[in-house]
């Protein structure tokens, strides 16, 4: 990927495409013809056919985002062959990891069959209860208050849709329109202007990577990716969650506390989003009322570019990272071609409505 | 085979490398019950399908009345008389009876009345001898055998030429099965044929006039009436020679209790007394919606329910929650596999863990690894055929998927395992496999609790049978009184007799 050239997309794209079918007897043409030849092989030997679709099922989820993400980098460089420069990745990767910082919360409650559209206004309110709570506790004391705040945030959210019965897309909705009044009455705009300096140390302080120059939010992101993964994927709490998500009356009968999984995954997606909301303002060392309004569509696109089930049961951080990576690459495409950020929203909203229904196909089939 | 209503010549259907059906032929005359017969997995659904038109085959040939079935529609089907009811519900839950039933007719373009679409429901479910199902009620508050006689009315209101029934009296009970026989019987006398796919052999002895085994997709064996045993059909759908087909119960080695509760009141209980022996197999009996599963439900403290006093294993408790009825070594196999018991994205072996997850514990493919052997142990003890704990649950058969549901209780010391008709929809091989299992967990002291609506089922491999009626204890048997004839009786209210009427139904 570091070597700059309009031949990028084929090399990267073709082989995840057609890569099994490389095998197929007889097939000798350039790639578009191997495409052709799997279209109307119906008399080839099955065996190969067989073990494509299986090969293609048996890749991660997390892969294909990953993979779109790369074809659209080298789409990029075919437009502007300088946007093929670490800078130019490392720039992308950073916007896409406070992306996916803010997301990963969501993705936490989209596997539980949920959603979190309190996302925005919690990022708002953390963010500017960590500015406000700087001078009386402390950088770390209105650290760990604003994570608190967060988990209560979300403890709520958890409590009236588990306890109460109410679907999570109204419960999490009117919770983001609460805060919004609270952050409009509660905080004092003129006063926060100082960004404490560890704050800064972990998000927008440049370090060096294997001699690479990035933000330190791109590690900490990623970081904190590696262990929410590992605590989905392999711990009996992660593994409730997806249950839980997967099929809420079985986990019931099955004896799990469906209850507490459910306040305990909202918990740590009000926790997550607080996280977002310091980490933004570390990075971009600005606060307002609305800083938090545009992930609101970006964190539910994130996830489910990141192939989660909007269903439930399916989903990984990791994937969301992918997701977030794509929406950040197409952000950078729209700078570049100088569409303005209005036309972003709605590629957002459109990007959405392919992914679903593109995933909703494999569901059935 | 010209006077034939329907001939089926050679009927292929293959899902990419998969072949369901591999050529298969059959004719069903007119006026004549078709029993279709088969291990699951041998393609009856996948043919019952075809008939419908819900599944294009990939060749071969159907005719009705000598015109060829335009294959791949359903509209096209029911236009050439032919309607079928399908043993996975295909009404709309939150929709009312009357609105499911004007479904399939409705002309999108004519416009809807709901006044009536309850008037021409009624009159249908009056014509049809069910009355006392509500038009105006939805759905999803219906139980399952009724939902499931909503399903045969809306078949049945077409007056079809053929009429196909795919597994439809999985959920019924004996009255529920002989109204539908009594239907039936019109249907026939009237011309009409029909299609009977059951795994039920007694009642395919009583209502086919023919029968065409399948296995792995191709016709096995063909039989008429009063000329098979069930040793003998088994054996042709198994492929091998029959075992005895219902395992005794085990000798009793205890007294000790394993379960008791007096007056337990919940909604549709009013006021149970029930005690079971630890190793002790009690058979819990009658129509399905007299309180069975609210029975089971109260036990296991997923519905609300109060008592005088309720001990599990030796332990008082007031009250109880699932996840205080796992920790008191309570396990629960629920009615619905598919929406209460299984998640069906998710591994084999997860499924069997799922309710021994600790949210502080390893999850995931490393607490698979450290329970391998455990879960090795259950695959095979129950023959569950799949290609490993990573495969998804949603990929097995119905019979794979209930041993699942039934195996993650197996060896986790339990004290009391709560059943909801675990041999429901499911093939003689497996129904086997999992009474042998029922009975193993008995000789280890489990208490075994089993609602079934399959009466041979309690009288040959249950201790004693219990039999609710409008939700309390009607009768209890045991010994030379637990008989088939007994059992039925007592569900229907009649303590003694045998009153196998319509009337049982519309009770």
């Amino acid at each position: 990927m570091t070597t700059p050239g309009t031949s990028a997309p084929d090399t990267v794209g073709t082989p995840a495409s057609t890569g099994p079918l490389g095998t197929a007897p007889g097939v000798d043409t350039s790639p578009a013809g191997i495409d052709r030849a799997e279209g109307v092989g119906g008399s080839a030997p099955e065996s190969p056919r067989g073990s494509h679709a299986s090969f293609l099922s048996r890749v991660p989820r997390s892969v294909w985002p990953l993979l779109a993400f790369l074809v659209l980098f080298g789409i990029g460089g075919i437009i502007r062959p300088n946007l093929i420069t670490i800078d130019s990745l490392i720039g992308t990767a950073t916007f896409a990891i406070i992306l996916a910082i803010a997301s990963f919360g969501q993705t936490i409650a989209v596997i539980q069959a949920g959603i979190d559209l309190s996302v925005p206004n919690t990022i708002g309110f953390s963010a500017l209860a960590f500015l406000t709570l700087v001078g009386p506790l402390g950088p770390v004391g209105a650290f760990v208050a604003a994570l608190a705040a967060g988990a209560v945030i979300g403890f709520f959210n958890g409590v009236v849709i588990s306890k109460l019965g109410l679907t999570p897309i109204v419960t999490t909705i009117a919770m983001n329109g609460l805060l919004f009044g609270v952050i409009l009455l509660a905080f004092n705009f003129s006063e926060l202007t100082v960004t404490p300096d560890f704050v800064i140390a972990i998000t927008s302080a440049k370090i060096s990577v294997f001699g690479i120059s990035m933000a330190a939010v791109l590690p900490l992101g990623l970081a904190l990716m590696v262990v929410l993964q590992l605590v989905l994927s392999f711990t009996g709490w992660g593994r409730s969650l997806f249950v839980v998500g997967s099929a809420a009356e079985t986990a019931r009968l099955a004896g799990l506390p469906v209850d507490r999984i459910r306040i305990t995954g909202y918990m740590l997606s009000g926790l997550l989003a607080a996280f977002a909301g310091i980490v933004i303002v570390g990075y971009y060392q600005q606060a307002s009322a609305t800083m938090g309004a545009s992930y609101l569509l970006a964190s539910v696109a994130a996830v489910v570019v990141g192939g989660a089930s909007i269903f439930g049961g399916r989903g990984s951080v990791v994937g969301t990272v992918g997701g977030a990576l794509v929406l950040g690459q197409v952000s950078t495409l729209v700078t570049v071609l100088n569409l303005g950020a209005n036309i972003q929203q709605l590629i957002y909203g459109a990007i959405i409505l392919i992914v679903i229904s593109l995933y909703g196909r494999r569901r059935a089939a | 085979m010209t006077d034939s209503l329907l001939v089926a010549t050679d009927l292929v259907k293959t899902y990419g490398p998969v072949k369901a059906v591999r050529g298969v032929t059959f004719h069903c005359n007119p006026g004549e019950v078709l029993a279709l017969v088969g291990e699951n997995g041998a393609g009856k659904s996948t043919v019952a399908k075809m008939l419908a038109g819900a599944v294009a085959p990939t060749s071969g040939t159907i005719t009705v009345d000598g015109e060829p079935l335009a294959s791949g529609s359903v509209r096209q089907s029911r236009l050439s008389g032919v309607r079928c009811a399908f043993q996975e519900l295909a009404l709309v839950p939150d929709w009312t009876v009357a609105e499911n039933l004007s479904l399939p007719d409705g002309a999108p373009l004519k416009g809807f009345s709901q006044k009536k679409a309850v008037a021409a429901a009624s009159a249908l479910l009056e014509s049809l001898h069910l009355s006392r199902i509500d038009p105006r009620a939805a759905v999803s508050t219906l139980s399952l055998a009724d939902r499931q006689l909503v399903e045969i009315a809306r078949a049945l209101a077409g007056r079809p030429k053929l009429l196909i029934l795919d597994e439809a009296s999985s959920a019924l009970t004996p009255p529920g099965v002989e109204w539908l026989f009594a239907r039936i019987r019109e249907l026939t006398a009237e011309g009409g044929s029909v299609i009977y796919v059951s795994h039920r052999l007694g009642e395919i002895a009583q209502i086919a006039d023919r029968g065409t085994v399948l296995r792995d997709g191709l016709v096995a064996g063909e039989f008429v009436r009063g000329d098979w045993t069930d040793d003998e059909l088994i054996s042709l759908m198994a492929g091998r020679a029959a075992e005895r087909f219902f395992p005794d119960p085990p000798e009793r080695t205890t007294d000790a209790v394993a379960l008791s509760v007096t007056d337990l009141r919940s909604e549709g209980l009013r006021g149970i007394d029930l005690e079971l022996g630890a190793g002790e197999i009690l058979g819990i009996g009658g129509l399905q919606g007299h309180g069975q599963a609210e029975l089971l439900r109260a036990l296991f403290g997923a519905a609300p329910a109060v008592a005088d006093s309720w001990t599990v294993a030796g332990r008082s408790i007031s009250r109880t929650n699932p996840v205080r009825s796992v920790r008191l070594g309570l396990g629960y196999v629920p009615e619905d596999r598919k929406r209460e018991g299984l998640a069906l994205e998710m591994s084999v072996g997860e499924n069997l863990l799922a309710p021994w997850f600790k949210a502080y514990q390893l999850g995931g493919r490393p607490r698979l690894a450290q329970e391998r052997g455990w879960i090795d142990g259950i695959l095979k003890a129950l023959s569950v055929r799949t290609r490993g704990p990573n495969e998804l649950a949603g990929s097995l058969s119905g019979g794979n998927q209930q041993k699942l549901v039934f195996g993650r209780w197996m060896d986790r010391s339990r004290r009391v395992v709560l059943l909801h008709d675990p041999t429901r929809g499911i093939d003689v091989r497996a129904k086997q496999e999992l009474y042998r299992a029922i009975v193993d967990l008995a000789k280890e002291g489990v208490g075994i609790l089993w609602f079934s609506t399959e009466v041979e089922e309690l009288v040959h491999v249950c201790h004693r049978v219990v039999v609710l009626y409008q939700g309390a204890v009607a009768d209890e048997l045991i010994g030379d009184r637990l008989t088939a004839d007994a059992v039925v009786g007592a569900a229907v209210g009649a303590t003694g007799s045998l009153n196998l009427t319509t009337e049982g139904v519309a009770s």
